[in-house]
């Protein structure tokens, strides 16, 4: 049910590709605020990233209604 | 003439090989042999945390020069390969077709086969567990130390493993603990006996992989590429076995052949490969199938007078658990570690083998977090702030299920447009009562990981291949086909030359891997075979 908001293929590349460029190796280290620093986090990006994704994915399929599609 | 034709050149051709090899008899071993290299030399000798903060070069061997590292749809087997150890899959992907409708199982024509991937850990089964494979449990037992010191395994002593699965054997010194995981053994030490009440048992994990240097192979450095490079060899690879014997003079590797089928005569056994687009023909006086549960079925009967070209299958069920380790949380864990599982446990009847589950603890850092990403519905940023946070805590639990032969567990040979290799479509559904054992040990497993701090985050089914254990296709016992079956010697049945020497031959499956015992089984095969020839001095 909850697959339609998953990151999309491209948003992965993405990601994969920012991951190994040493350049941005900060963005991508563990983060060690302590238990309840780290809980905190969890919470408020488990949260509002959910909430986000679920925006985006509507909007995105909201959008592809007006779409004329063309099949050839 | 040679007196031994090997097929396959995994970890029980390898080993079926090393034996045959040192028993005086000539042994060349036919295998299609594809490798990697190139990909696997571009990966540093250095920690991986070094390598992530300065390496410019490390998108080539993280996520391959095509993104072929970057998961583009679902879960599938074989996914969690990374890019410089794919060529495992890549040419039986083509070569080798398989027709199913929900069974897609890894097959592997490389250098060492399935084995180039191996997770490499290792477990002893008892005799109960031998004699229901259809095992014989004191050569087995005999063929066991042949095995460690083949290939150079760190074991825990047996009180660190409650005696289940390591057992009667010595091996190199454990290698350490990483952190997480430290943290979970120590949860469960303060309550052994309890623990053991419930059914429950954890410990180190014993493992093909060096502590200390070992023929000519260093010692694991601790800097967690090990799911990448091999630049110290310290993880066990049916390769470095294959490197050694071609150093002997009564042995050659003959790459490039794909085996398709064989045939006796009077004195000797014949192998018809495909070599450069042309069928060549080998021969010896003995032939030995160690192409893997599949691939040996398919050859045999591809090859056999048989009225009826079907057979069964065993496949572990395999799940495995995300869990996020509370005590872990928010505290740093040292990079010093390497990749493999960390820790073993067995759950259920500890007694009785078929009502138990078996499971071994990744910690998971040297994967890099996009693949997490990918798989939580958040919005990315929220997806990676979430993984950075815990990186370090998660707790990955592999659990495997042991599997017994049934009348949907079948395997078929079928004619192939795509390849000199015939189809086989395989039709694999468990029983009700099997699938109900299951879930009854999922729920009780899912508690334990609870008591000792791991929160389940998700359950993820790769598939029913997903294991990668395969065994059952030619067993001593066949339901499905009683007259494709092998001898207890590992003879195939209704031949003379021809034997099997991979877990083809195994009736049943238990839940700890098969690797390790299919290797000493293999050795043992050998012993039959050299028998049966006579060894020379």
């Amino acid at each position: 049910m909850l697959q339609f908001l998953k990151p999309t293929d491209a948003a992965v590349e993405l990601l994969a590709l920012a991951e190994t460029d040493p350049k941005q190796a900060e963005r991508f280290r563990p983060l060690r605020w302590g238990f309840l620093g780290n809980l905190g986090l969890i919470v408020f990006s488990g949260s509002l990233g959910f909430c986000h994704a679920l925006l985006t994915a509507s909007w995105r399929r909201f959008t592809a209604l007006f779409v004329k599609r063309h099949d050839g | 003439m040679d007196d031994v034709l090997v097929v396959g050149s995994g970890p029980t051709g390898a080993m079926a090989a090393e034996e045959l090899v040192a028993r005086g008899l000539r042994v060349a071993m036919i295998d299609y042999g594809e490798d990697d290299p190139v990909l696997r030399a571009r990966v540093p000798d250095l920690p991986f945390s070094e390598l992530r903060r300065k390496d410019p070069a490390q998108r080539g061997y993280f996520l391959g020069d095509q993104l072929e590292g970057v998961p583009r749809s679902g879960t599938r087997v074989g996914a969690q390969l990374t890019p410089p150890r794919q060529f495992v899959s890549r040419a039986a992907e083509c070569l080798l077709p398989v027709q199913s409708a929900d069974f897609h199982p890894m097959q592997s024509l490389a250098l060492g086969g399935l084995g180039a991937a191996w997770g490499t850990a290792c477990f002893t089964y008892s005799a109960k567990e031998c004699a229901r494979a259809g095992l014989d449990p004191v050569a087995i037992a005999a063929s066991y130390p042949d095995v460690v010191r083949g290939a150079g395994i760190s074991g825990p002593k047996q009180d660190q493993c409650a005696d289940l699965w390591w057992s009667g054997v010595t091996g190199q010194l454990p290698l350490d603990l990483d952190t997480n995981a430290g943290s979970i053994l120590d949860a469960y030490q303060r309550d052994v006996a309890g623990w053991l009440r419930r059914g429950f048992a954890l410990g180190r994990v014993p493992l093909a992989i060096n502590s200390v240097p070992h023929q000519g192979r260093d010692a694991n450095p601790y800097f967690d590429t090990d799911f990448y490079g091999e630049a110290r060899q310290s993880a066990y690879r049916p390769r470095y076995t294959v490197e050694r014997l071609k150093r002997a003079a009564n042995f050659r590797y003959i790459p490039d052949c794909l085996a398709l089928s064989f045939r006796e005569d009077a004195g000797s056994a014949e192998l018809t490969c495909l070599r450069g687009g042309e069928r060549v023909v080998f021969r010896g006086r003995r032939l030995l199938l160690c192409a893997g549960a599949l691939g040996s079925a398919r050859l045999a009967l591809a090859s056999l007078p048989l009225a009826d070209r079907v057979t069964g299958l065993l496949c572990s069920p395999y799940v495995y658990y995300p869990t996020l380790n509370l005590r872990m949380l928010g505290r740093p864990a040292a990079d010093r570690r390497h990749s493999m599982a960390q820790l073993m446990a067995i759950f259920g009847g500890l007694e009785t083998p078929e009502r138990t589950c078996a499971m071994q603890l990744y910690s998971y850092r040297s994967l890099l977090l996009f693949k997490l990403v990918k798989e939580m519905p958040l919005a990315p940023w929220a997806g990676m702030l979430m993984a950075r946070a815990m990186a370090d805590a998660l707790a990955i639990f592999g659990v495997f299920f042991p599997d017994e032969a049934g009348p949907g567990k079948t395997l078929r040979l079928g004619a192939s447009t795509a390849s000199a290799a015939p189809a086989i479509h395989i039709a694999y559904n468990p029983t009700s009562a099997q699938a109900a054992i299951q879930r009854t040990l999922e729920a009780g497993l899912r508690r334990c990981f609870l008591r000792l701090g791991c929160v389940p985050l998700d359950r993820v089914d790769p598939g029913k291949a997903g294991s990668i254990h395969y065994a059952g296709t030619i067993p001593r016992k066949n339901a499905v086909n009683p007259r494709f079956h092998t001898l207890a010697d590992g003879r195939l049945g209704g031949c003379e030359r021809v034997f099997v020497g991979d877990s083809s031959s195994w009736n049943w499956l238990p839940c700890k891997g098969p690797t390790f015992t299919a290797m000493a089984a293999a050795r043992v095969v050998a012993g039959h075979i050299a028998a049966s020839i006579g060894e020379r001095p």
